[in-house]
C-alpha cells in the first residue's frame, strides 16, 4: 500500500516510472504434518521499466527538439521575409516605378526626389530585413549559451548521480527513484542535445555526443564552452575545453536537441537566408551602380555610385601562422553566388569550399575568380592557414543610397548626334547608346561622320584614329570611342553626322530608359532582380514549411515513443485504485484471520474459567 | 495497450492545442482575407504572387507611361494642327498678293501682317509642354527654342527625341524637337529647286518644274544661262563647272531639260539672264515666310513672280511636312488608344492571378472554421466527460 501510495502521490511527477511490490512466500515451515505455509514476504520493491522504450523516447526526444528549435527559427525568418506585398519585395516595386516617374519627367525636380527617396526606402528595407536576420543570429547565440549552462548543469548532475547510484547497488537493492531522476535528466540532456548511453556494469551511465566525444564518463562531467569563433571575434563558436585549446563543435558532428538545432540553423538555414538577401542586394547595386556612372547627371557631370554596398568581408583565422593577408572583390556580380566561402591553404594549395553546399575548388596559385568573386592573397600562408569570404553577407545589412541631391540623378545619356541643316541627304541618327561596363576615355570627344559618297565616309575626332573610306549599311551600328550609332536614310556626299558632348540634359532621360530596363534584364545569372526575389521566397518558405512538417512529423514519433514509455512505466490511477482495494481487501482479509483467530483464542482461554 | 493518467492528460492539451491553434489560423486568414500570409503557406504561390505583383506594377507603369505619352503627343498634334493653320493663312495671304492688283503701299501692309504671322508662328513654336519646359525644344526642354531677330529665326533646342516605355519592350517617342519640325525641311519639291536671279534684266519667269525620271536625278546645282539676245541659252553643272548643253534654242513656256527632271522658263528673259536649278537644300519654314516677305517689299514685278512661285511651293512643302509629323503624332496617340485595353487587360489578369494565389475562399474557410471549431468542442468534451470517470469516485 505504501508502494501504491507513492505511485498516487507521483502521479504527476514528470520521469517517474511507476513502482510495483515483489511478492513472494517465504520458505515454508516444515512441521510433522508436512509443510506450512507462512504467509508472505515483500521480497523488493521493483520499478517497471523497459530500458529500450526509454531510450527510444529519448531519441526520438532530441531529434524533435532539434526539429522544433530549428522550425520555429525557420518561421521567424519567414515572418521578416513576410509576403511580396511588404518589405524588400514591395519597395523593389515602388523603386521601379518612382525611377520610370523619373525617367517620364526628368527635368522635374520633385520626380527625381521621389526617385532617390523610393531608392533610400528600397535600401531601407534591405537594412532593416538583414538587421532583424542579424538579431536571430544574437538571439540564437543567447540561447546557445543558456542551453550550454543547462547541458552543464545536466551532465554535473548526472555524473554525481552515477556515484549514487553506484553506491546504493553495491546494498544489493535498486535504488528506483535515482534511476527515475537520472532518466529524467538524461531526458532533459536530450532535449538540448542528443546524447548516446553506454551502460556501465556498475550501474553507471556514460555519455557521449553524437560525435563519440564524452560528456560524461562515471561520476565526472566534461563541461561544453562557447568561445569568440576564431574568424570572426564578433560571434561564438562552441566546443570541449582541451588543453591544446577548444576542440570546435560544429552542426555536421552534432546530432538532436535544441543546441545542435540552434547551430544547424545558424550554419545553414541563417546564413543561406543571409546571403540570399545580401547576393539580391549586391547584384542590385552593381547592377544600377554600371548603368548610372554611363550617364549624365542635370549638371552634365558623369553619373557616380547610386548605390553603396559593401565589399565582400574576409575574416583570418586568429590561430593562422602565416603573413598571407586574403583579399576578396565583386568582379561579376551577375555570377554570384548565395554563399560564403573558406579558404584552407593545404599542402601548398589554396582549397575554396563553397559553404552552401560543400563544393571545394583547388589553385595552386591566387588569383582566381570563384563564383564572381576574385580571390587573392599578399604574404605567405603557412600550412594549414584558414580564412572564410563572406561576399555578400554584409550586403543587404550595409546597402546604402550615395546621392542625396536629386539633380545628381543621372537619367541622361553624355553623348548626343546631330545632322545639320546643311545636309542635303536623310541620313539621321534613330539611336546613340554608351556602351559599358565601364565609360570610354573618349566618350564625349567630338567626333564627326563625314560622308563622301552614299556608302562611304570618313571619321574625325580623338580617340576614332580618324579612319577613311569606312563602309555605310543604313542601320549598322557603328561603334566609336565607347558609343554606338544607329543610321538610318540616304547620305549624300559632303554630309555630316556628328557625335558631341550632350548639352540638353535637362530633358533627355535615355540612361533613365536603360536604367529602368534593368528590373527586365536577366543582370543575376540569367534571372532578374524581381526572380530572384521570388526564389528567396520560395527557398525561405520551403525551409520553413518543409522545417515545420518534418518536426510535426517527429513530433508524431516522439507522442508514440511517449506513449509507448507511459504504457508500461506511467501510472494509472484507475489501476492504483485497483491495486489499493486488492491491498485493502487483502489487508481487511487478513485483519479478519486475526479476529477470528482472536475469537478463536478467547474461545479457547474461556473453556478455563469455566 | 496501458493508458497512463498523466498520458491522458498530456495527450488532450495537445489535441486541444493542436484544435486551438488550427482554429487560430483559419480565423486570422479571414480576418486578413490572405491564404499565403508568410510564404511558408505556399511557398511556391508565394514566388508566383512576387512576380506577378511585379507584372502588375510593370503595367501600371505602362499605363501611367501611356498617359504621360498621350499628353505630350496630343500636346504636339494640336500644336503642330495650329502650326498648319497659321502656315495655311500665310499662303493665302501670298497667293492674293500675287494677283498683282496691289500696290506698293497695299504690298507694304501685307508684307507687315505677314511678320504679325511670323512672330505668331515662332510663338505657337515655343509652345510650353505643360511641365515647365518646351515642347519642341529637344533634349534642352527648359531653353526657349525659337528666337525672332528681324525676320530670321533662330533655334536654340537640340535633335533630342525623348522615349518612353509604354508596352512590354515598346519604346515609343513622346516628343518631336524643333530642327525636325520646323529648321530641317527639304526646299522647292524635295529633289530640286528652281529660282531667278535677282539681277535678271529680262521679263523671264521660271516654273517649278518636275521630276520626270527619278533614276536620272544626280543631286548636282544648274545653272540656265541665257546667251546675248536671249534666243538660246546653256545649262552649266555648278557642281562640277561642266556646260552640259551649249546655245539650246529658247521657246517661251517650252521644256528645259536637265537630267531626270524639266523646268520651263516663259516670257522674255534677256542675254546674261540665269536661272538656277537646285538640288533641294534643308530650310526652315521661318524662313521660307521670311522669303515671302521680303518678295512683297521689292519693286520687280518679274523677281517678285518668280520668287512668289518658288515660295509658294516652299510653303506647301512645309504645309506636307507639318502634316506628316502631325500624322506621325496621331499614329502614336493611336497605338497607345491600342495598347491602353491589352495593357488593362494584363493588369486584371495579374490581379486575378494574384487574388486567385493569395486571396483566402471565403466560403472554403468558413466551412473549414466550423469544422475546427467542432473539432475543439469535441476535444474540449471528450477530455472532461474522460476526467469524470475516476474510480477514486467509487471509494
Amino acid at each position: 500500500m505504501q508502494t501504491t501510495s507513492h505511485n498516487i502521490s507521483n502521479v504527476n511527477t514528470p520521469g517517474f516510472t511507476r513502482q510495483g511490490t515483489i511478492q513472494a512466500t517465504p520458505q515454508p515451515q516444515y512441521t510433522g504434518g508436512g509443510f506450512f505455509g507462512r504467509g508472505v514476504d515483500v521480497q523488493t520493491v521493483q520499478r517497471i521499466y523497459s530500458s529500450f522504450l526509454t531510450e527510444q523516447a529519448h531519441y526520438a526526444n532530441a531529434t524533435a527538439s532539434e526539429m522544433d528549435t530549428r522550425a520555429t527559427q525557420l518561421m521567424s525568418i519567414d515572418s521578416i521575409f513576410g509576403t511580396s506585398d511588404q518589405g524588400v519585395s514591395a519597395a523593389l516595386n515602388k523603386f521601379y516605378t518612382a525611377l520610370d516617374y523619373a525617367t517620364a519627367n526628368p527635368s522635374d525636380l520633385a520626380a527625381r526626389q521621389a526617385a532617390l527617396s523610393s531608392a533610400t526606402v528600397l535600401a531601407a528595407n534591405f537594412n532593416q530585413t538583414a538587421s532583424r536576420l542579424e538579431d536571430l543570429r544574437s538571439g540564437s547565440e543567447v540561447q546557445i549559451t543558456s542551453s550550454l549552462s543547462v547541458i552543464n548543469q545536466a551532465t554535473k548532475d548526472i555524473a554525481s548521480l552515477n556515484d549514487s547510484i553506484t553506491f546504493a547497488l553495491t546494498t544489493g537493492n535498486t535504488p528506483n527513484d535515482l534511476l527515475d531522476k537520472r532518466d529524467n535528466l538524461i531526458r532533459d540532456l536530450n532535449s538540448q542535445l542528443g546524447v548516446s548511453i553506454v551502460k556501465q556494469s556498475n550501474g553507471a551511465y556514460d555519455l557521449f555526443t553524437g560525435s563519440g566525444q564524452p560528456l560524461v564518463l562515471g561520476g565526472s562531467a566534461f563541461s561544453l564552452v562557447s568561445a569568440p569563433d576564431p574568424f570572426d571575434p564578433q560571434h561564438i563558436v562552441i566546443g570541449f575545453q582541451t588543453g591544446t585549446g577548444l576542440m570546435q563543435l560544429n552542426a555536421s558532428i552534432l546530432n538532436g536537441g535544441k543546441l545542435s538545432g540552434l547551430i544547424k540553423f545558424m550554419e545553414q538555414d541563417l546564413a543561406s537566408a543571409e546571403d540570399g538577401l545580401g547576393r539580391l542586394a549586391a547584384t542590385l547595386a552593381d547592377a544600377y551602380n554600371t548603368q548610372h556612372k554611363l550617364g549624365v547627371d542635370l549638371s552634365g557631370a558623369a553619373g557616380g555610385n547610386l548605390f553603396n554596398a559593401p565589399a565582400p568581408a574576409v575574416y583570418s583565422n586568429t590561430g593562422n601562422t602565416g603573413t598571407a593577408t586574403l583579399s576578396a572583390s565583386v568582379s561579376n556580380a551577375s555570377a554570384l553566388a548565395s554563399s560564403a566561402y573558406r579558404v584552407d591553404f593545404q599542402g601548398g594549395n589554396y582549397v575554396v569550399t563553397r559553404l552552401s553546399d560543400n563544393t571545394k575548388q583547388t589553385f595552386a596559385t591566387l588569383p582566381q575568380v570563384v563564383d564572381g568573386v576574385t580571390l587573392s592573397v599578399a604574404g605567405v600562408p603557412a600550412a594549414n592557414d584558414s580564412f572564410i569570404v563572406q561576399p555578400v553577407r554584409q550586403s543587404a545589412y550595409n546597402i546604402s543610397v550615395v546621392p542625396t541631391d536629386p539633380r545628381k540623378l543621372a537619367l541622361a545619356s553624355p553623348v548626343a548626334a546631330t545632322t545639320p541643316q546643311s545636309n542635303m541627304g536623310s541620313v539621321a541618327s534613330t539611336s546613340l547608346t554608351v556602351n559599358g561596363p565601364t565609360a570610354n576615355a573618349n566618350l564625349t570627344q567630338t567626333v564627326t561622320l563625314t560622308f563622301t559618297g552614299a556608302g562611304t565616309f570618313n571619321v574625325t575626332g580623338t580617340g576614332t584614329g580618324s579612319p577613311l573610306g569606312v563602309a555605310y549599311t543604313p542601320g549598322a551600328p557603328i561603334t566609336y570611342n565607347g558609343w554606338t550609332m544607329n543610321l538610318t536614310g540616304t547620305p549624300v556626299a559632303g554630309d555630316t553626322v556628328t557625335v558631341a558632348i550632350n548639352a540638353g540634359i535637362t530633358g533627355d532621360n535615355r540612361n533613365g530608359l536603360t536604367l529602368g530596363a534593368l528590373h527586365s534584364a536577366a543582370v543575376a545569372n540569367g534571372s532578374t532582380l524581381t526572380e530572384l526575389m521570388a526564389g528567396l521566397f520560395t527557398q525561405v518558405g520551403s525551409n520553413a514549411a518543409g522545417m515545420a512538417a518534418a518536426s510535426q512529423a517527429q513530433g508524431q514519433i516522439l507522442t508514440q515513443a511517449k506513449s509507448a514509455e507511459q504504457s508500461i512505466g506511467g501510472v494509472n490511477l484507475d489501476e492504483e485504485a485497483t491495486n489499493l482495494m486488492k491491498y485493502q481487501h487483502a489487508y481487511q482479509a487478513a485483519a479478519k484471520v486475526i479476529a477470528t483467530s482472536q475469537t478463536i483464542f478467547d474461545t479457547l482461554l474461556s473453556l478455563g474459567n469455566r | 495497450m496501458r493508458i497512463s493518467t498523466s498520458q491522458m492528460s498530456d495527450a488532450a492539451a495537445a489535441a486541444i492545442s493542436q484544435r486551438q491553434t488550427d482554429l487560430f489560423r483559419t480565423q486570422a486568414q479571414i480576418n486578413s482575407g490572405k491564404r499565403i500570409m508568410v510564404s511558408s503557406d505556399d511557398p511556391v504561390g508565394a514566388a508566383q504572387v512576387a512576380l506577378s505583383r511585379t507584372a502588375l506594377d510593370d503595367t501600371n507603369r505602362w499605363a501611367a507611361n501611356q498617359n504621360t505619352a498621350k499628353h505630350s503627343l496630343s500636346l504636339t498634334e494640336a500644336t503642330l494642327g495650329n502650326m498648319g493653320d497659321a502656315l495655311q493663312n500665310i499662303r493665302e495671304t501670298l497667293v492674293a498678293a500675287g494677283s498683282g492688283v496691289y500696290d506698293a503701299s497695299q504690298r507694304a501692309s501685307l508684307a507687315q501682317e505677314l511678320g504679325h504671322r511670323l512672330s505668331e508662328l515662332v510663338s505657337i513654336a515655343n509652345t510650353d509642354n505643360g511641365g515647365g519646359g518646351f515642347l519642341f525644344s529637344g533634349f534642352k526642354d527648359r531653353i526657349l527654342p525659337f528666337t525672332l531677330s528681324g525676320t530670321s529665326v533662330g533655334y536654340a533646342g537640340d535633335q533630342g527625341v525623348r522615349s518612353l516605355e509604354v508596352n512590354s519592350g515598346t519604346k515609343m517617342p513622346v516628343t518631336q524637337n524643333g530642327a525636325d519640325d520646323f529648321m530641317n525641311i527639304f526646299n522647292g519639291n524635295g529633289v530640286f529647286s528652281s529660282a531667278a536671279t535677282v539681277a535678271n534684266g529680262g521679263s523671264g519667269v521660271i516654273t517649278v518644274g518636275s521630276v520626270i525620271n527619278a533614276a536620272l536625278v544626280t543631286g548636282h546645282d544648274y545653272q540656265v544661262v541665257f546667251n546675248a539676245g536671249g534666243t538660246t541659252y546653256d545649262i552649266v553643272d555648278t557642281t562640277t563647272s561642266t556646260t552640259i548643253n551649249s546655245n539650246v534654242a529658247y521657246t517661251s513656256g517650252a521644256a528645259i531639260t536637265l537630267p531626270g527632271i524639266q523646268v520651263e522658263i516663259s516670257r522674255t528673259p534677256s542675254g546674261g539672264d540665269t536661272f538656277a536649278v537646285n538640288a533641294s537644300r534643308q530650310t526652315s519654314l521661318f524662313n521660307t515666310v521670311a522669303r515671302g516677305i521680303a518678295l512683297l517689299g521689292s519693286g520687280n514685278s518679274t523677281w517678285r513672280a518668280n520668287e512668289l512661285g518658288a515660295t509658294l511651293q516652299d510653303i506647301d512643302r512645309a504645309l506636307d511636312h507639318i502634316n506628316l509629323k502631325r500624322a506621325e503624332a496621331g499614329s502614336h496617340l493611336a497605338q497607345l488608344d491600342d495598347m491602353a485595353s491589352a495593357v488593362a487587360d494584363r493588369a486584371l489578369e495579374h490581379t486575378g492571378e494574384i487574388s486567385r494565389l493569395e486571396d483566402v475562399d471565403y466560403a472554403q474557410a468558413a466551412t473549414q472554421l466550423a469544422q475546427q471549431n467542432v473539432a475543439l468542442q469535441a476535444a474540449l468534451a471528450t477530455y472532461s466527460k474522460n476526467t469524470k470517470l475516476n474510480l477514486f469516485d467509487y471509494l
